[in-house]
This record gives C-alpha cells, sequence and structure tokens, in this order.
C-alpha cells in the first residue's frame, strides 16, 4: 500500500504542472508543419508528425477562435485551407503561423494560438480584367490555387503562391513581404490548382481552359527560372490538391473530359506522370487509363481527384478515384501495366450508383496513413448515397448525402494487392478532404448545394412549373441552395464518430479544405471566416 | 445585369466545352415514339456501333435486365418504351408505361431505374377486351419530317496531341500549339514542339454565345420552355431534358418532367377513364391517340389534346365502323393516317365499307387539329389487317399498308385512292398464296445508304465496334419489312433462311420507276409471332412474341435476311405486348413478369 505525503502530492501537482508547461511551451518547439495542401507531395493527407491529437482528447475539441478575413468571395470561392508553419521568426518573436490564401488575391499571416492576424497581402497585379471579361462558378478569376510553403532555414518560411496574373510570387511568411520579385509563370486569368513544391520546383495543374490557359501540369524552377509544361490532350486537370509528386519526382495528374486514345496521343481520363528532363522540361513518363475511360466520358465522370502516391512495404503505389466512385490501386513502378490500363486492384462502386456526373461520387481528397501497427489505410470521402454494393465491416449507418470508407491495403498473397473496405463513416453532407492525424480521422461536409443541372418542378410547386435537366452550375442558383459546413473527428480504426462541430459552422465551404496541424483544425467557409477546433493543450497554451 | 453577362460569359464557355461535350460521347439515338417517328417507319436511319458489320463480329449480348414491379393486366405488363438521350444531359433514358397505372423511367446504360411515377386512383379488374389501366406507349414530340441519315460516329474536334515545352528563364511558360496532327502507332514520348509565345494579355477562348442559350434559372425568360426546346431541339448543355406525354388509367392526360415524372403541366381530362387506347403519338403541340373496343365508353376513334395549351382542347372522330388499327401515322404535311379495320362482324358489315358517317377497312386522312376526314381509301375485298407506314418518294408521301390477303398496297397521301377512293398507287398480288397472313402487325421502312468516300478515319471513342462512318447518302434500295403469320409459298421468289412455319419477316424490295413495283427478296428464319422489327442502321431486329412461349430476339441482315445475331434462350418470359424499342446503341425487350432485357455492344463500363 503506497501512502501519499504531502510532499507527494505536492511532487505530484509538480509533475503535472511541469507536463502542462511541457505542452505549452514544448509544443511549438516541436510543432510540426503543414505546409502544402494534404501536408506531403505524395498528396496523402496524413499529418505523420501530429502529436496533440490523440484518440482520448479529439472529443473535447472546442472552437478555439474564429476569425473573418477580409476577403472579397468569388463566385463560390473564397479561402484556401491554411498552410501552417510550426515555428516562424515574426517581429513578435517565434509564432506558429497559418498562411490562408483569399480568392480576390489576397494572403493573410495568422497567428495560430490567437487567431490575430500578423499581416496580410494583396498582390500588385499586371493583369486587368477588361470591361467584357466576365466570370462564373467554373472560371472565376482571381488566385485559384492553394499556395505552397517551404522551410528554408530555421524559422524561415518562404510562401510560394501563383496570383490572378498567373505570376509566381515567393512571400516571406514571417510578414508578407517579397522574398523575390514576382516571376512570369502562367499566362493570367487562368485556373491553376494547388502548388506542390518540391526539389526546387513549383508544379501546378490547370483546368477548365480558363483565361485561354489549355489544360496542362506546369512548373517552375526555382534556380533557372524556366517555366515548362506538359500538356496531355486531356480535359481539365482539377484534382483538389493539385499535382501529386512521388518521391522520384515523377508528377501525377489527372485528366478529364477527352477520348482516351494513346494512339493519337490523346489522354484524357487518365492519370498522367511528368518529370523534369535535364533542360527542366516536363516529360511524359507514364499513364493510366482505367478500362472504362471512355464509358466515363460518355457520362462525364472524369478523373477529378489528386492521386495519392506513397510506399507501403517496399512498393511504390498510387491510388486515384474519380466522380465514377471507384478506387484504383496503381504500381507506380508501372502505371497501368504494359498496357497501361491494367491495376493491381480496381475497386468495386463506393457510390454514385446512379452514374451522375454532378453531385455524386468523388470530388473531395482522399488520405493514406499507417497506424501504430504498419497497417495500411486508404480513406475516401464522397458525395451522395453509398453504393447498394458497398458494404464494410463496421458501418455507422449507410450515407445518403455523403460519408468517408475506409479501406486497408493488404497483400492478400504475394505480389496480390487488395483494397478491402474497414469501415464506413456516418452520413455526411457532401464529404470532402479527409486529413489524418495520431490515428485521428478529420473530415468535414461542405454543406454546398453541389448539382449542376436544373430540377424539374411540377406546376403545382413552388416557381413551378419548370423543366429541368439543363446545366446550371452557377453561384446565384447553388449559393442560396448552400447549407453549413460541418466538421468532424473520427476514430481512424473504426470510423466512429469521436467529435462533431454540429451547427457551430455557419456557413459552407466550395472547393476550400481542411487543414489539421499541432491540435488544431482549420476550416474555411464562404462568408470569409476562417475556423479554429482544437484540444485543451492547444487551448491551453492560447 | 451582372447575372445576364455572367450567363453569356458562362455559356460561352460552357458552349465551347459543350461542343467538345457533344463529340464522340455515347450513342445519341432516340426513340422518341412507338415506330420510331411520326411516319411509323420503325428505323434507327443511323448508329455509333449497331451495323451488319458489327453485328457480324461477336459483342452484341445482353448488357443488363431490370425487374421491375409491374403486375400484369391481360397479359401486358410493359409497354415499349420511349429512348431520350441526354437527360440531366449525359443520361439515355427508356421511359416505359405499364397497364398498372405506373411509368418506370431506366438508365439505358446502367438499368438502373432512374425514377418510377404511379398514378392514383384504384383500377377495376378489367376484361380481356377492356383490360383497363394504361394501355398505350408513351411519346415525346416529334417531327414531322425524319431527319436524315447521320454519318456514324464522327471523330469531333481533336484537343491535339500530348506535347510538353519550356519556356526561356524568367519568360514563363510557352502555350504549346494544340492542333497537333493526329499520329498513331505506337505511343511515344512527348516530342518537343517549337516554344511559341504565351498571349499577351492571356485572353479568353472566345466563342460567340448564341441569343438563344441563356441558362434557365438565370434569366428565366419563360417558366416554361417552348415544346422545340423542350424536346431537345438545341440549346446543348443547357437545353431541358424535355418531357414524355402519359396518359393515366383515369384518362387524364399528362406532361412529364423526363427529370423527375412529376406533372410539369396541370394534368388535364382526355379520354374517359377505363378507354382502351393506342401508342401515343406527339406532332405540331398535338398529342393523339385511338380508341377501340369501346372500352369505358369511349367510342372507336381517334382522339387528339393540345399540349400545348392551358385549355388543353380535346377533339375527336369517331369512325362508327370498325377499330382504328394501331396509333396514327402522319404525312410530312401533318396530315394524320389512320388504318381503320374491319367493323365488328356481329355488326353485320363486313370488309371494304365506308357507310356514311362510318368507316371499316378503310385508310382516312384526317385534319390534324380538328380530326375531320379530309380524304379517305377503301376498297371492297380489301381488309386492312395492321397500321400504315408512310414514306417519301419523288416528292410525295406513300402511304404503305398491308392487307390480310397478303398484299401491299401503296397509297398517295395527298389523294388516297383518287378521286372514288378506291385506287391505290399500287397493289401488287398476294405474297402469301393463301398458306399465311400478314400479321397484325405493322411493317418497317427503311432504305439502304449508298456510300460516298469516307472522311479521315479516327479512332474509336469507346470499346464498342464503330459502324461505318462514312457519309452516307439515302439513295439504296428500299425495304419493306412484313411480319408474317406463317408459312410463305416456296414460289414467291425470295430467298429464304430455313424453314418457316409459326412466322418470319418478308423483307420486300419496293423501287419506283415511273411506277412502283415490289420483288419479294428474303424470308427470315422461323419467328413465331414476330412483332414489327426495328431497324438499326441496317439492321433488322425482330422479335418473336408467341403467348405461350419466351420471347427472342433476333438481328437480321436488312437487306438479306440473314440470322446475325440471336438473343438464344437470354429471354425467360413471354414479351409483353408490343414491348420492344430501341435507342442509345440498344435493343430492349420487355416481358410479361416485368423484365426489361437490354442487349448491346460493350461500352466497358466496368
Amino acid at each position: 500500500m503506497r501512502i501519499t505525503t504531502i510532499a507527494d502530492q505536492d511532487l505530484g501537482r509538480a509533475r503535472r504542472c511541469l507536463a502542462l508547461a511541457l505542452l505549452v511551451f514544448w509544443v511549438p518547439l516541436m510543432a510540426s508543419d503543414y505546409l502544402t495542401e494534404g501536408n506531403d507531395p505524395g498528396r496523402t493527407g496524413w499529418m505523420k508528425d501530429e502529436r496533440v491529437f490523440t484518440l482520448a482528447n479529439v472529443k473535447d475539441m472546442k472552437l478555439l477562435w474564429k476569425v473573418k478575413l477580409d476577403s472579397r468571395p468569388r463566385e463560390m470561392h473564397n479561402l484556401f485551407s491554411p498552410l501552417v508553419a510550426g515555428r516562424v521568426t515574426t517581429a513578435r518573436g517565434p509564432r506558429e503561423v497559418a498562411i490562408v490564401a483569399g480568392v480576390s488575391d489576397d494572403l493573410f499571416g495568422i497567428d495560430v494560438v490567437s487567431g490575430d492576424l500578423l499581416w496580410k497581402r494583396r498582390y500588385e497585379s499586371t493583369f486587368a480584367p477588361s470591361a467584357n471579361t466576365v466570370y462564373h462558378t467554373l472560371c472565376l478569376g482571381g488566385q485559384t490555387a492553394m499556395p505552397a510553403m517551404e522551410q528554408v532555414s530555421p524559422g524561415k518560411y518562404t510562401i510560394y503562391a501563383i496570383a490572378w496574373d498567373g505570376r509566381l510570387h515567393q512571400i516571406n511568411a514571417a510578414d508578407g513581404s517579397d522574398v523575390a520579385p514576382p516571376e512570369k509563370f502562367l499566362p493570367p486569368n487562368g485556373k491553376p490548382y494547388a502548388l506542390n513544391v518540391v526539389n526546387g520546383a513549383v508544379y501546378t495543374a490547370t483546368a477548365q481552359n480558363c483565361g485561354g490557359v489549355p489544360n496542362a501540369m506546369y512548373s517552375y524552377h526555382l534556380a533557372t527560372r524556366k517555366a515548362s509544361t506538359f500538356h496531355p490532350a486531356g480535359g481539365g486537370m482539377w484534382g483538389r490538391r493539385g499535382a501529386a509528386v512521388s518521391p522520384e519526382g515523377v508528377v501525377y495528374m489527372v485528366t478529364g473530359d477527352a477520348a482516351f486514345s494513346p494512339q493519337t496521343r490523346s489522354l484524357g481520363n487518365a492519370i498522367v506522370g511528368a518529370r523534369l528532363d535535364a533542360v527542366q522540361q516536363l516529360q511524359l513518363v507514364d499513364y493510366f487509363a482505367p478500362r472504362n475511360a471512355n464509358w466515363m466520358r460518355a457520362r462525364d465522370l472524369d478523373l477529378n481527384v489528386t492521386p495519392m502516391a506513397f510506399d507501403y512495404r517496399g512498393r511504390k503505389f498510387l491510388v486515384g478515384t474519380s466522380k465514377e466512385c471507384r478506387v484504383w490501386l496503381l504500381d507506380r513502378e508501372a502505371l497501368g501495366g504494359e498496357d497501361h490500363r491494367t491495376t493491381l486492384d480496381t475497386t468495386p462502386l463506393l457510390c454514385n450508383d446512379d452514374q451522375a456526373f454532378d453531385a455524386k461520387g468523388v470530388w473531395g481528397a482522399m488520405a493514406a496513413w499507417q497506424d501504430g501497427r504498419g497497417e495500411q489505410w486508404v480513406l475516401v470521402p464522397f458525395w451522395g448515397p453509398v453504393s447498394r454494393t458497398f458494404h464494410a465491416p463496421i458501418e455507422y449507418g449507410r450515407p445518403k448525402m455523403g460519408g468517408v470508407a475506409a479501406y486497408k491495403l493488404e497483400e492478400t498473397s504475394p505480389g496480390q494487392w487488395r483494397l478491402n473496405p474497414a469501415w464506413l463513416s456516418r452520413d455526411m453532407d457532401m464529404a470532402e478532404e479527409v486529413v489524418v492525424a495520431n490515428g485521428v480521422v478529420f473530415a468535414y461536409g461542405s454543406g454546398e448545394d453541389t448539382t449542376q443541372t436544373l430540377p424539374d418542378l411540377a406546376w403545382n410547386e413552388p416557381d413551378g412549373p419548370w423543366v429541368g435537366g439543363g446545366l446550371n452550375p452557377y453561384s446565384e442558383r447553388r449559393i442560396p441552395n448552400s447549407r453549413h459546413a460541418t466538421l468532424y473527428a473520427l476514430d481512424g480504426q473504426t470510423g466512429q464518430e469521436l467529435w462533431s462541430s454540429g451547427d457551430q459552422i455557419t456557413s459552407w465551404s466550395h472547393w476550400s479544405g481542411l487543414t489539421v496541424a499541432n491540435g488544431r483544425a482549420y476550416l474555411g467557409t464562404f462568408d470569409g471566416m476562417l475556423y479554429s477546433f482544437g484540444v485543451r493543450a492547444a487551448q491551453a497554451g492560447k | 445585369m451582372r447575372l445576364h453577362t455572367t450567363s453569356i460569359a458562362a455559356v460561352t464557355t460552357l458552349v465551347t466545352a459543350g461542343i467538345v461535350l457533344g463529340q464522340g460521347r455515347g450513342n445519341p439515338t432516340e426513340w422518341p415514339t412507338a415506330y420510331g417517328d411520326a411516319q411509323h417507319t420503325s428505323w434507327i436511319r443511323s448508329d455509333v456501333s449497331i451495323s451488319p458489320e458489327t453485328m457480324s463480329q461477336p459483342g452484341f449480348e445482353l448488357q443488363w435486365t431490370t425487374t421491375l414491379v409491374s403486375p400484369a393486366r391481360r397479359g401486358v405488363s410493359l409497354s415499349p418504351g420511349v429512348v431520350t438521350s441526354g437527360v440531366n444531359i449525359f443520361t439515355p433514358l427508356s421511359t416505359i408505361a405499364a397497364p398498372s397505372n405506373q411509368i418506370f423511367a431506366i438508365d439505358n446504360d446502367t438499368g438502373n431505374l432512374f425514377w418510377t411515377r404511379r398514378f392514383d386512383g384504384t383500377l377495376a379488374a378489367g376484361t380481356a377486351a377492356c383490360p383497363g389501366g394504361i394501355s398505350g406507349a408513351l411519346t415525346r414530340m416529334v417531327s414531322l419530317t425524319t431527319p436524315a441519315p447521320g454519318p456514324g460516329r464522327g471523330g469531333g474536334r481533336g484537343r491535339g496531341a500530348y506535347s510538353s515545352a519550356v519556356g526561356e528563364p524568367g519568360a514563363g511558360v510557352p502555350i504549346p500549339s494544340r492542333g497537333g496532327g493526329a499520329g498513331r502507332g505506337t505511343p511515344a514520348p512527348a516530342t518537343t514542339p517549337p516554344p511559341t509565345p504565351a498571349p499577351a494579355g492571356g485572353g479568353r477562348a472566345t466563342v460567340a454565345p448564341p441569343a438563344s442559350t441563356i441558362p434557365p434559372g438565370q434569366s428565366r425568360p419563360s417558366p416554361f420552355p417552348t415544346n422545340a426546346a423542350a424536346q431537345g431541339g438545341g440549346g446543348g448543355l443547357f437545353r431541358p431534358s424535355g418531357v414524355v406525354y402519359a396518359v393515366s388509367a383515369d384518362g387524364m392526360f399528362r406532361t412529364l418532367g423526363l427529370v423527375s415524372g412529376k406533372d410539369v403541366r396541370r394534368p388535364a381530362p382526355f379520354l374517359p377513364p377505363g378507354a382502351r387506347f393506342s401508342d401515343l403519338i406527339a406532332v405540331n403541340d398535338m398529342v393523339y391517340t385511338a380508341t377501340t373496343h369501346g372500352c369505358g365508353g369511349a367510342a372507336n376513334g381517334i382522339w387528339a389534346i393540345d399540349a400545348s395549351s392551358d385549355t388543353k382542347t380535346v377533339v375527336s372522330w369517331k369512325t362508327n365502323g370498325g377499330d382504328p388499327l394501331g396509333s396514327v401515322a402522319f404525312a410530312t404535311n401533318g396530315t394524320a393516317i389512320v388504318a381503320i379495320g374491319p367493323r365488328d362482324l356481329t355488326s353485320g358489315a363486313g370488309p371494304g365499307d365506308v357507310t356514311s358517317g362510318g368507316y371499316a377497312n378503310a385508310i382516312v386522312a384526317l385534319d390534324p387539329k380538328t380530326l375531320t376526314v379530309t380524304d379517305w381509301f377503301t376498297q371492297p375485298g380489301v381488309e386492312l389487317v395492321a397500321p400504315p407506314v408512310v414514306f417519301q418518294e419523288a416528292g410525295k408521301d406513300i402511304v404503305a399498308v398491308t392487307t390480310r390477303d397478303g398484299r401491299i398496297l401503296l397509297l398517295d397521301a395527298g389523294s388516297l385512292g383518287g378521286t372514288n377512293h378506291d385506287s391505290p398507287l399500287f397493289a401488287s398480288a398476294s405474297l402469301t398464296g393463301g398458306a399465311a397472313t400478314f400479321a397484325a402487325e405493322s411493317p418497317a421502312m427503311w432504305q439502304e445508304r449508298v456510300a460516298v468516300p469516307p472522311a479521315a478515319a479516327t479512332a474509336p471513342a469507346t470499346g464498342a465496334p464503330v459502324a461505318p462512318s462514312a457519309p452516307l447518302a439515302p439513295d439504296g434500295a428500299r425495304w419493306l419489312l412484313i411480319p408474317v403469320a406463317g408459312p410463305l409459298p416456296a414460289n414467291l421468289g425470295a430467298a429464304g433462311n430455313g424453314a418457316v412455319s409459326t412466322g418470319a419477316i418478308l423483307g420486300v424490295r419496293i423501287a419506283h420507276q415511273d411506277k412502283f413495283s415490289v420483288q419479294p427478296a428474303w424470308i427470315s428464319r422461323n419467328i413465331a409471332a414476330p412483332l414489327t422489327p426495328i431497324v438499326v442502321n441496317g439492321v433488322a431486329f425482330a422479335a418473336s412474341g408467341p403467348s405461350n412461349a419466351p420471347a427472342g430476339l433476333y438481328a437480321l441482315d436488312g437487306a438479306t435476311g440473314k440470322t446475325l445475331w440471336q438473343s438464344e434462350n437470354t429471354i425467360v418470359s413471354a414479351l409483353s405486348g408490343r414491348s420492344l424499342w430501341a435507342g442509345s446503341g440498344h435493343v430492349f425487350v420487355g416481358t410479361r413478369d416485368g423484365t426489361v432485357y437490354a442487349f448491346g455492344f460493350a461500352m466497358e463500363r466496368h
């Protein structure tokens, strides 16, 4: 029997105080970074270094702060998900800083502890839209690519951002100042997607031919200042997280609407891989198209999701998906095999039984992570009802509006790899990006109206009658019909809901994203509000 | 104003996209009404994947089955479907009426149920003659003129070939030329085209938007599109998916949105409840049907409703004689053409009878708006058994009709039977020789096409076989494909394709050089109780429909009658009435157990 003395109690208190102090003061010192969309060049969405969030404490998440940023929305876009630099040397001392891009060519530096604005930057522009230049939901103008960041030395980070005018900015995360003059990169007025900075090169991809900018991959080599493009002759390259880059330096991106016809060098509805050659020019390395690529084209089921590149048990994997709502497991060493159409595994439909081109399917961003036992997981968020044929050992209902499905990557026999369903989440209103931090799966339902066609309205319905079916993806219709976003924390092993933001987020999110770092989860919404939810340790650090 | 300019911009971009979207995708062939068109030709002029050549190769097979919960009434559970391409832009849809007072919409690609609609009301038990429920197929609005044959799958605008480029230091990215020639052969690593200067202003693609394509919901100039627009008459991606017309068991006329099956117009009284009505057909904003057997107190006759007006004016015409045979066909000038069968024999009247105010065994022309008789044909000894088909020859609309004694009559639609109403342009001798009769099914009409020099070949965009894509001209041999109910005489002079005992399709070539002539050219294999065949790009699909055996589907070479393919034992239930239709590269069969069978070439869907 242990006798507790006053001295023991004092010692215990002291130990607890020390632990708290360590949490408060050491965490920033140990803080991890979230420097690019999806956290790593492979776009896995896995925060490997997260230590603050745990399965035990995430249930205690609270709204730490919210701040309305001075960012004007364009169409349905406003804020992009923050980048987080764990320890930036600022004029006020070391700070953990969130970098938030706004669609109207804005960039914000925010102290993540307080939510205070450290600095704000609006890019000077060389592009002036003419009076005749008009925009819509798909070609909205402005800053459309989530920036990326690099730590260049202890306490010093450089942000890379593409402004509306197509120029590449290099900005000091400490104060928003230019590290280098803006450089010509893309033509203005395009629609680039999230940047990826790897080995001295900045990568992006564009879609919808906005501003006349072709749908292509692009690179900017920082040392030589040479910009390159690979044009796959496919459709828009509109994966949410932009291009993925493998450890081998191959840049992977999906292509949308166009025929897959390698004989005629048209790589529509495919995943293409390109790499910089000796003269910093992107060259095709490999490509894959699903066997039903042209069926997908017939139904406009584009490949629209950034693929994930990761290694597991000595194999180099690439995982892709699309609006069609299957998941493809690929071998990066022979993408699609000899015929470029053979996967290691293709799952049955996860969702979109209707094979609809809008409001259903996978539109967000996947995650891939390994648990403490070394098991590899692949997480797929989706819109709309789960497929009638998809079943997982653990299910939390049959989602109608969307959800997250977890697969385990397993070697069922030597060399035979399978994605086996493990769990299916609760219903989420248009589930989008997934980020995994220390065994906790963070996901959110965007709450946006994702339909792109008009419905029928009966003769006796309000505003009826109306014969539907025509294309109308426009903001004017969808904004009033959008709801509100909801953030969720799930147990990565089981999918069980551990926490939800409920109704705390009052607006919705379109094409924004989710950031998780150091005990905080961030989500920006259409109304310009940036939300920071976190656990007590982080709250204590405020 | 901003809404407007936004719309224009959106249209600019999306119409540009739509040009690409609309090319090389899927299979756009439609089947908007029973018998396929206003003239009842049962002919789909061109098709992306179906042709005699592709049907001679393996690959055409069952794609899916879907069983609908549709209790049969008097042996019928599903009507022929109507096919619309591009519902919600990309979905090809079959809409099918069921006697159980239901409408089903099925995704033609997947077999998934798109929507279903059950109308209110309790159905009476019905009798064999008056089964009640919905007895006629749905229809969409159809054009009075048939479209010229298309070129098959075209290549569409390409996006060039893949390529890469690198710019000079500090100069930004060069935009590669996009007109790249489509080299063939083994995929090769990208080559480096000469860098081209980036556009100075990064301007937008400039395609002038058509003024008529303001997207609905933006400016909403009208809450209800014109019928042309609703039927898919243009407007690219922004056009509404359209409507389909139905009559529910209570006789109410329905305008259903193809996206949902909702009543997008207020239902209106049309027929007496319980009427037995034929397949609907809609032209020039009017929807027509025929009633028979006096069911529900509805006299035998033709009915029409003005689908576009708020008042939904109904007009009708009574035969005061025989039952109309099938539904209403149309000459290209809009005149309604109806075949009237014999009087009920119990009434004492016989074949070839036009009495004062009453018509039997007659072809009648009706004014399309008033349904007043404008002309007719009848002849003693002529007993009509099937609805007519109309075709154009030398600038005239010609009505072709078959008789019970095996003759083919050709009539000038502009002067049915001449001044005495009893003189056809042409009457053949009996082709059946008394050994068989023509079936009570309309013939199909199609015309061979003569190839002109092909355009440059393009790569296929689907995994299905690709039908010849050369531009074709419709000036080849004209064929009348006649369902026959039994064996044909050996001295007919037609090439046989095996012994015939319980039915077949007779292929008759129709020639016209000053005068018409017909030449029996081929007899198909035995096909029991055949329906009107459907001709898709030169392939005649014939269904056998005996009431006591599973249905069969046969693909015949439309010019030789040779069997190209057959469904063998795939179909396990008897045909549901005349439930055969085609479109979007498929041929569909509905059976009495409520199952829809879709046959076609695989689309590499999985």
